[in-house]
């Protein structure tokens, strides 16, 4: 049976000001959502709610059938892991120590040796395992963003969960975080990305939902989405954009 | 590779921790030795406390031992409140004193002096300085909270004005007591910070607020280098956000509240001593607690034995400890800007 | 939860448990801690050691005369002189007594006072009285008018002038000098109700001095406010000895027209000084004649911590006086390093140097002789044992004022024990 996340009416003000409001959704195992939306609709929001680092207004999430708010944060966390959007740690933290941190789900002195095979085969997954003894904040964007999905990776959580993972990198290394996520999803893990880009979205994503507002204005699968009355209304667009993925591919 | 690595970071790891502790070592001996009754008659007199003969007093026993676990303790809470703040608030200017935790702390203990409460309660004093310091902490904690979160670009001004404040009042006090110059007196040599003349009075100030403000801050050391990476980050991972960060605050306020009571006010020993341990050990705050234990200790039993040895009896050991803290920063921020992340930004 | 309640309530069991059993009163088999007052020691009377009976020295007395009662400083003077030519009769030596034109000047200075016409008398003043004279700032002040409006920023000119003038004359005394009521009665204080306070600057602008006693340590912006108001200032040296206190005494006293009654109360110090000199002597005398050892006093002054006055103080120059019998500054010489006015000492070092009588200046007495007495190392001291631990006021022994006499006696009276 597929695995379910489900979120029911979530909703969040903060200061009197409504940030989400009443967000019905669902994400399935092996399947990549999209969260689409323009600056500003609560996909962030979105996120920090479902993964527990908010707390709701209203709403619940459930996991499987089972509340999943409810549980201890080591429990969310070893279901639910998200990769921000600007990680910027104020120490000099080795890359090592940053990924073994996501072992403190299942162990508090996460840094053991015992470890370190987990933390060698999540590195390596995300092409980072030569950059272990750097110091996080001396990495690119990019290499920073990896180091973060290798984290996530370390937890073994079912749902990853990413905030605009690609956002200000080169067309390379947005697809290879793309094709990354897809070898997660075919792993059977849910993945729940935010981003701006329609087109990689269109490409990429099995599942869309498009926030505009606070509020989700639809779901479902993307071209069937995208009408040009919603482009306009949410995006300020007129035309449907060309799908611009097959003019790109990876040299391995 | 993983494994000859990790042996590799334990090793280094060790052989810090083995040279500090041999450094501590040496200058509690000679802290043990130094003083004005000759070694040979202090150790006649301890054996004879086997076969009661000895003198109702001994200087090592009732004055050396005691001033030395006072000292040692000091060093340590310093060390490791001051490691402690930097994680949780993630800036590495927080410190007790910069966040005005010290000022809350004394600013109650002077109130104590002020109104003689020590005199018939001597336990008045850590009470206050522990009380003092924890209302400091949260309130700073709370002014600098916005949108349900810490502001960290505005944390450190909210520390600089709080402790502002207290430091007005505090003037105030003395202000307005000011032709009591012999209370002045009395508050100035406390507040200048000294080691002289602890006995087992101030172990038991400080001692059982220190093994509870360290034993909370070595057991929570993982939670404190994933709290170093931002409180919703921490949560992501799976730290219970709220609690430990209460518990943390209660040993931080235990840790600077044991301090104050014992020694008086010791100023940049806790900004400092964190940045130096992390200079050579790193970040990782499950190494920087134990090490920063050792090396508060051991730094601050060095500057102590050193004043003696000296017999400088101009400054106090918080004159000192703030003027070589202050240069030791300066040199720090002008050696490498790296171990000073200004806000953490690029 | 519940379990977290438990923690908490550990912690808290803990460290109050540990402050209780670490702090709870030990029930002392000491008796209960005689804590000599300077009220009984003033009244001891010192067993005379030579016939006849010297004319004893009394703090009352000594307080009185300091206080400004001219008849009987000139009385006291000739008692005392008189006291040493008997002590040099029976063969003491090293007696002291002042100088044969001093004792005379004293008397011809209460003839003048108290026998001349008024008129005469003010007569002999203005033409013994200085024309001009030069402060410690340098300033020259013209004495060409009496004044008669007195500004006493500083705690000592206030104290002189409460002795020398009439308080009609005074403007407004320092507030701290009120709450020395040993010193000051309140009712004599109390006829002078303004305080030397910043924010009573028009009250004292309208009181109208003509003159104000300032010191270099005064507030720049009240000496400013004071010249511009056209008083005239008169800058006062801070008193580092006995001599710079009879110094600022004597300019006082032709600053304020009274000239007379300064120079008695110079002379008065001077004889008073030597009469205490005297007494210990007749106290310690009987010691040297059977070949007992000087026994050995240490001076203390306490705030936080223990400490010793060197001889840049009043106090170290007191100790100084007191010859053999002060251990202190010998001490302070050997650990000196520089120009302290304070040398800090621990108590392991007092315990080594075991004095036979141990004096303290301190604020809290009650609560430190407490402490000392249940101190394990403190409380073995000779002088603890022997009860010859004394407390002294401390405001009196860093007086810098004519009073400082008193703080002599005090020391001198706590070796009264030595009979």
């Amino acid at each position: 049976m597929a695995q379910k996340l489900i979120a029911s009416n979530l909703s969040y003000a903060l200061n009197k000001k409504s940030l989400l409001k009443d967000i019905s959704l669902e994400f399935e195992g092996g399947r990549l959502h999209g969260i689409l939306g323009p600056n500003g609709a609560g996909k962030s929001t979105l996120l920090k709610l479902i993964s527990g680092i908010w707390k709701p207004t209203q709403g619940s999430v459930s996991w499987n059938g089972t509340a999943l708010l409810d549980k201890e944060r080591q429990a969310i966390s070893r279901i639910i892991s998200l990769v921000p959007q600007h990680p910027q740690p104020s120490f000099d933290f080795l890359v090592e120590d940053v990924v073994a941190m996501g072992r403190y789900a299942y162990d508090r002195s996460y840094w053991n040796a015992a470890e370190a095979p987990m933390v060698h085969q999540a590195l390596t997954t995300v092409d980072a395992w030569h950059l272990r003894r750097r110091c996080v904040n001396q990495l690119s964007y990019g290499e920073r963003q990896r180091v973060y999905i290798a984290r996530a990776l370390v937890t073994e959580s079912p749902i990853l969960l990413l905030d605009e993972p690609t956002a200000s990198l080169d067309i390379q290394h947005q697809l290879e975080i793309w094709q990354l996520l897809e070898q997660f999803v075919k792993n059977g893990k849910i993945v729940i990305v935010t981003t701006h880009d329609l087109a990689i979205a269109e490409r990429y994503c099995h599942h869309v939902a498009v926030l505009h507002h606070g509020q989700c204005v639809g779901n479902g699968n993307f071209n069937s989405l995208m009408t040009p009355n919603l482009l306009q209304e949410v995006f300020g667009v007129v035309e449907k954009p060309m799908t611009s993925s097959k003019n790109y591919t990876l040299s391995l | 590779m993983i494994s000859l690595y990790n042996t590799q970071k334990k090793r280094s790891f060790l052989k810090l921790n083995i040279i500090i502790s041999v450094l501590l070592v040496v200058c509690s001996v000679f802290t043990l030795l130094l003083g004005d009754t000759p070694w040979q008659l202090v150790w006649q007199d301890v054996l004879k406390r086997f076969d009661g003969t000895a003198l109702p007093w001994n200087p090592l026993l009732d004055e050396r031992i005691p001033r030395l676990i006072v000292i040692i303790c000091t060093g340590a809470s310093l060390a490791v409140a001051g490691a402690v703040m930097q994680a949780l608030f993630q800036n590495p200017l927080a410190s007790p004193n910069v966040l005005g935790i010290s000022c809350g702390g004394g600013l109650l203990v002077v109130l104590v002096f002020v109104l003689e409460w020590h005199l018939e309660y001597p336990f008045a004093i850590p009470i206050a300085a522990f009380t003092g310091s924890l209302l400091t902490l949260l309130f700073v904690y709370s002014l600098s909270r916005s949108g349900g979160k810490v502001q960290l670009n505005t944390l450190i001004l909210t520390g600089i004005a709080v402790s502002s404040l207290l430091f007005a009042i505090q003037a105030a006090i003395m202000y307005a007591l000011r032709d009591r110059w012999m209370l002045i007196q009395t508050l100035t040599e406390w507040e200048a910070g000294s080691t002289v003349d602890r006995d087992w009075k101030h172990v038991h100030m400080q001692l059982p607020l220190t093994l509870v403000g360290l034993y909370g801050c070595w057991f929570y050391r993982s939670e404190i280098d994933i709290l170093a990476l931002g409180e919703e980050e921490a949560k992501n991972l799976g730290v219970e956000v709220e609690k430990v960060r209460w518990r943390l605050f209660l040993c931080v306020a235990l840790l600077i509240g044991g301090a104050i009571a014992s020694v008086g006010m010791i100023a940049f020993f806790g900004l400092v001593l964190p940045h130096l341990v992390r200079y050579v050990q790193g970040p990782a705050n499950h190494h920087l607690i134990p090490l920063c234990i050792l090396v508060g200790s051991a730094s601050f039993t060095a500057m102590d034995l050193l004043l003696r040895m000296l017999e400088i009896h101009a400054l106090s050991i918080g004159n000192i400890s703030a003027i070589l803290g202050g240069v030791a920063f300066l040199v720090l921020m002008r050696g490498s800007r790296r171990f000073l992340h200004m806000g953490g930004r690029r | 939860m519940s379990n977290i309640l438990k923690v908490y309530a550990f912690v808290a069991l803990f460290v109050i448990g540990w402050w209780t059993l670490a702090f709870k009163q030990k029930s002392s088999n000491d008796p209960s801690p005689t804590l000599i007052s300077l009220a009984e020691v003033s009244n001891q009377e010192p067993k005379p050691s030579v016939a006849p009976p010297l004319i004893n020295v009394k703090r009352e007395q000594l307080k009185l005369a300091l206080a400004g009662d001219l008849a009987l400083m000139a009385q006291l003077i000739v008692e005392w002189d008189i006291n040493a030519q008997i002590l040099q009769q029976t063969g003491l030596s090293s007696v002291k007594r002042l100088p044969a034109h001093e004792l005379l000047r004293s008397q011809i200075l209460k003839r003048h006072l108290f026998t001349t016409a008024p008129d005469e008398l003010n007569i002999i003043k203005q033409n013994h009285r200085l024309k001009s004279l030069t402060d410690d700032a340098g300033n020259t002040i013209t004495l060409d008018k009496t004044f008669q409006r007195y500004l006493p920023q500083t705690y000592i000119s206030a104290s002189f002038l409460l002795a020398l003038v009439p308080t009609d004359e005074i403007v407004a005394l320092p507030r701290c000098l009120r709450e020395h009521e040993q010193l000051y009665p309140k009712d004599l204080t109390a006829q002078i109700p303004l305080d030397i306070d910043r924010y009573n600057a028009e009250k004292l602008f309208q009181a109208q001095p003509e003159i104000a006693f300032v010191a270099h340590y005064s507030h720049p912006a009240t000496i400013q406010a004071l010249l511009n108001q056209g008083v005239i200032l008169y800058t006062m040296k801070n008193p580092t000895s006995i001599e710079d206190i009879s110094a600022e005494l004597l300019q006082m006293g032709h600053i304020i027209n009274r000239p007379f009654e300064a120079e008695l109360l110079k002379i008065f110090i001077d004889a008073a000084m030597l009469a205490l000199d005297n007494h210990l002597l007749t106290l310690t005398r009987p010691l040297i004649t059977t070949h007992t050892p000087i026994p050995q006093l240490l001076f203390l002054n306490h705030h936080q911590n223990f400490s010793i006055p060197t001889p840049r103080t009043i106090s170290g120059q007191l100790l100084a006086r007191m010859g053999d019998l002060d251990i202190s500054l010998a001490y302070v010489e050997t650990h000196q390093q520089s120009q302290e006015w304070m040398m800090p000492i621990d108590k392991e070092q007092i315990i080594n140097l075991d004095p036979d009588y141990l004096i303290i200046a301190a604020e809290a007495t009650q609560a430190l002789n407490k402490e000392i007495r249940q101190n394990m190392g403190l409380k073995q001291l000779k002088a603890v044992r022997n009860n010859h631990l004394y407390f002294v006021d401390e405001s009196i022994q860093h007086s810098p004022t004519q009073y400082i006499v008193l703080a002599y006696f005090d020391l001198i009276q706590c070796m009264a024990g030595l009979q």
